[in-house]
Parts: C-alpha cells; structure tokens; sequence
C-alpha cells in the first residue's frame, strides 16, 4: 500500500524542488549571475519533467490495472 | 493494387494516357513559348523538369504534374515573365487533377459500372465550392472595402461613422466589450495554444514523435486521392487547392520579410519556394480541420478518434522530455567549464551559488555580454516590431490583391465572365 504512493510522492517533491529552483535562477538573474541563474533554470527543467513523467505514469498505471481488474 | 493494375486491358492505359496527352499539350506549348523569355538558367530547369510529365503520364501521376506546373508558375513569377501567368497555372493544375480523377474512374473500368454518380452527390459537389468560391471572394472584397473606408471615413471624420464607432467605443459598454474581446482572443491563445505547446513539449516521447511523423505522411500520401466516387474525390481536391492558395497568402509575406534583409545571399526563388513548402504543410493541417468541421456541421460523417491500444505502462524516468533536458543541462555545464578555461573551481561555484549556498557570483564579462547582445537586441526588437508588422501588412495586402484577382479568374473561367 505505501509502495504505490512512493512515485507520486517523489513526483510531487521534485515539482516542488523545480519550483525553488526556478525562483532561485529569478533571483540570480536579478542580481547579475548569469551563469548559475541558467544552471538553476536547467535544472529546474530537469526536476520538472522527471516529476511529471513519475506522476503520469503512476496514474496510468493506476487506471489501467483498475480497468483489467474490472476485465476480470 | 498491382493485380488490379496488371488486370487492366492495354487500349484502355492507351486511352487513359491519350487523355493525359490532350490535356498537357496546351500548357506545354504556354511554358515553351513563356520560356523563351526567361534567363538560360531558368529556361533549362523549366525544360528539363518537363521530364516529370513523361513519368507523370506512363505512371498515372496527377500530382506530379501539378507541381511541375507550380515549379514552372514560380519560376515564371519571380522572373517578371507575364505570360503564362500564375493563375492559368493554377486552373491548369486543377483541370489535370480533376482530369486524372475522371479518366481513371470512366476509362480504366474500376467502379465505373457500380459507382453511378448520385444526384445528391453531384449536387453537393457543384454547390458547396461555389458557395465557398463566392464567400470567399465576398468577404475578401467587402472586408478590403470595408477596411479602407472605415479607416478613410474615421480620418477624413465622416459625421456618421465617427457617431456610430466612435460613440460606441467610447462608452463604457463598448470599451468593456471590447475588452472582453480583447481579453477572450489572449485567453483563447494561450489555453489553445501555448499549453498545448508546452504540454507537447513536456509529454513527448520517442514513440509519440514515431507515431505523429508516421501518421502526418500517411496522411500526406492520402490526401489527394480521397474519397470513394468521383465526385467525392472533386470536392476534397477543390477544397484543398483553395486552403493551400489561402495559407499561401499569409504565408509568403513572412519570407519576404525574412529573405529582404539577406538578398545577395539567398535569391526570390528560394523565399519563394520555401514559402510554397510552407504553405503546403500548413494547407494540410487546415485542409483536415476545416474538412473534419464541415463533415460535422453537414452531419455527413460523425468524426470519432479511434482508440489507440492500450499498453502495459512502465514507470520510467527515460523519457523523451526527460533526455532532452538532462542533454542541455549536459551541454551547458561544458559550455560553462570552457568559458572558464577548464577550471573545476568556478563550476563548484556556480553550483553552490545556483542551488543558494554560497553568496552569488558577479563576471562583469559575461554581463556585458549579456546586455550588449540579449537585453539591447531585445529592446531593438521590440523597438522595430510597428515597422515589422506595417511591412508584414503591406505584403499581405499585395498578396491578397493578387488572389481576389485570381479567385475572380477562376469564377469567370468556370461560370463565363
């Protein structure tokens, strides 16, 4: 039971951490640090489609074993 | 197909040919005579593309020879050779193609006895392009008039246009009503498309792009021969013809936009012919949408998305989206350690800065670098955008000018003038 919730978890904590960094790369970016406001930036990007990718796959993985349970 | 093609009798490929020829012969003898005109370089590739017409013939196809007519119009146009102009090309192109329709259903024998043309279907092909055909020459005509004499009417204060528009907008309810517009198309462009852009971009996968790509040509390779009866197969070709010249319109003026500020380097027949590339891929998302809505309002078809098989899902973190960022990152970090010149020391910094440990890093190289070319490049854009847009405008309006002409040849080509 709480394996299936780890992913989203993951999932929602990477999102989270994009989040923190995008704003770290704002905040960089206004004080003239170029380059570690882009690598915040590309990072976040990173952690943002990681998340994702983990989140969408936990629910289709969730609706297709409920539809072939019903199958059964 | 090829049983059936072996199947089919050699009078009736002779006959089929036989018409072909009759067809091309005219527009040959134009293109021969207009050739005469052009430079040697123009007049050789002219001439020695009509080898397509041979292929075109022996195989059957249509298309082929409607785009060597499309070759020839742009290489007529960007030339300044008035006759033949561009828009015999155009009806040429759509006789052979209806033409190729027509003699492969009468003279190979395929379906000519159970395919009887319905007078339900022929109506509808002769109806709905002319009800197209006028709306759009309507609303071209009203739109262009209309535009000039507002815009004239409002300069020049003609009392009754100034109390009608200017009374209007200047109220509140209208000032709110056209805020709500104005608000309503920003809303719909950023739901419909910029997330539909964005969520593309974040949900792609090897396998999405495969299928997307796979099925885009597929349906490339169908396009023009859609449709069961003859008459069907008219009606989409007439369709098609009349969105590519439409996209056409809007889209060639971007390029000449773009191509004017390069034209040493890259000559009009390049702008042009990407412009018809363009042209031709946005004809065809437009030609489905366009006929997928009709189809609806007509009540002819009811367009249902099939449903693709389902598949045992995998978590995976290897994603399409995921490797793509993971590569840039990777390509940014190496462009970063060769601005430093290789030093490991700096690339710690910036990490510890970039995830807020350390206090921030000031290069004033790199920040000079960054105002000169992006923030003042930014600003000149953004300074130089009314001139961008006014020639964009003026372009399109030539353009437009050029196919009112056209669609009115066509109009008296096809009902007398």
């Amino acid at each position: 039971m709480v394996k299936d919730y780890i992913s989203p978890v993951i999932g929602i904590v990477l999102i989270g951490f994009s989040l923190y960094m995008f704003y770290t790369g704002i905040a960089l970016m206004m004080i003239r640090d170029v380059a570690s406001s882009l690598l915040a930036i590309l990072i976040g990007f990173v952690t943002l489609s990681g998340g994702i990718t983990l989140i969408r796959t936990w629910a289709i993985t969730r609706v297709y074993s409920s539809e072939s349970r019903e199958k059964k | 197909m090829l049983l059936v093609r072996r199947k089919i009798p050699l009078m009736h490929k002779l006959l089929y040919i036989s018409i072909f020829l009759a067809f091309i012969i005219y527009p040959l003898y134009r293109i021969y005579v207009g050739a005469l005109y052009l430079p040697l370089t123009y007049s050789m590739v002219v001439l020695g593309l009509s080898g397509l017409l041979v292929v075109a013939v022996l195989y059957g196809k249509a298309e082929l020879i409607a785009i060597y007519y499309i070759v020839a119009a742009v290489v007529f146009r960007v030339n300044n050779v008035v006759q033949p102009s561009t828009s015999e090309f155009i009806i040429y192109s759509l006789v052979i193609l209806h033409i190729d329709v027509i003699a492969r259903q009468l003279v190979i024998g395929i379906g000519f006895r159970k395919t009887k043309a319905s007078l339900k279907g022929i109506l509808l092909t002769m109806t709905i392009p002319a009800i197209m055909l006028s709306i759009y020459l309507g609303a071209s005509l009203a739109s262009t008039k209309l535009f000039v004499d507002l815009f004239n009417n409002v300069v020049h204060g003609n009392i009754l246009s100034e109390v009608v528009l200017g009374a209007f907008v200047s109220t509140r309810i209208g000032s709110l009503l056209l805020l709500a517009l104005v608000s309503f198309a920003v809303f719909y462009v950023i739901t419909r498309i910029i997330t539909s852009f964005i969520s593309d971009v974040v949900f792609t996968t090897p396998g999405y792009s495969k299928a997307f790509v796979s099925k885009f040509s597929s349906e490339v390779f169908n396009m023009l021969n859609e449709g069961r009866t003859w008459h069907q197969k008219l009606f989409f070709r007439s369709i098609y013809i009349l969105v590519l010249f439409f996209s056409w319109v809007f889209i060639a003026p971007i390029y000449r936009l773009i191509f004017a500020y390069f034209p040493v380097f890259i000559p009009a027949t390049i702008a042009y012919f990407m412009a018809f590339i363009t042209s031709i891929v946005l004809s065809i998302i437009l030609y489905f949408y366009l006929k997928r809505a009709l189809m609806y309002t007509l009540g002819l078809k009811i367009v249902l998305s099939k449903p693709s098989k389902p598949r045992i899902p995998r978590i995976s973190l290897l994603n399409g989206s995921i490797i793509l960022s993971i590569v840039i990152l990777v390509l940014y970090i190496i462009s970063i350690l060769w601005y430093y010149d290789w030093n490991y020391f700096v690339l710690l910094k910036v990490f510890s800065s970039a995830f807020g440990f350390s206090e921030p890093l000031y290069d004033h190289r790199l920040v000079s670098f960054v105002d000169k070319y992006i923030d003042n490049g930014y600003i000149y854009i953004v300074n130089e955008f009314t001139t961008y847009l006014q020639n964009y405008i003026n372009y399109v309006a030539e353009e437009y000018m050029w196919l009112t002409n056209l669609i009115k040849l066509v109009i008296e080509a096809l009902w007398g003038g």
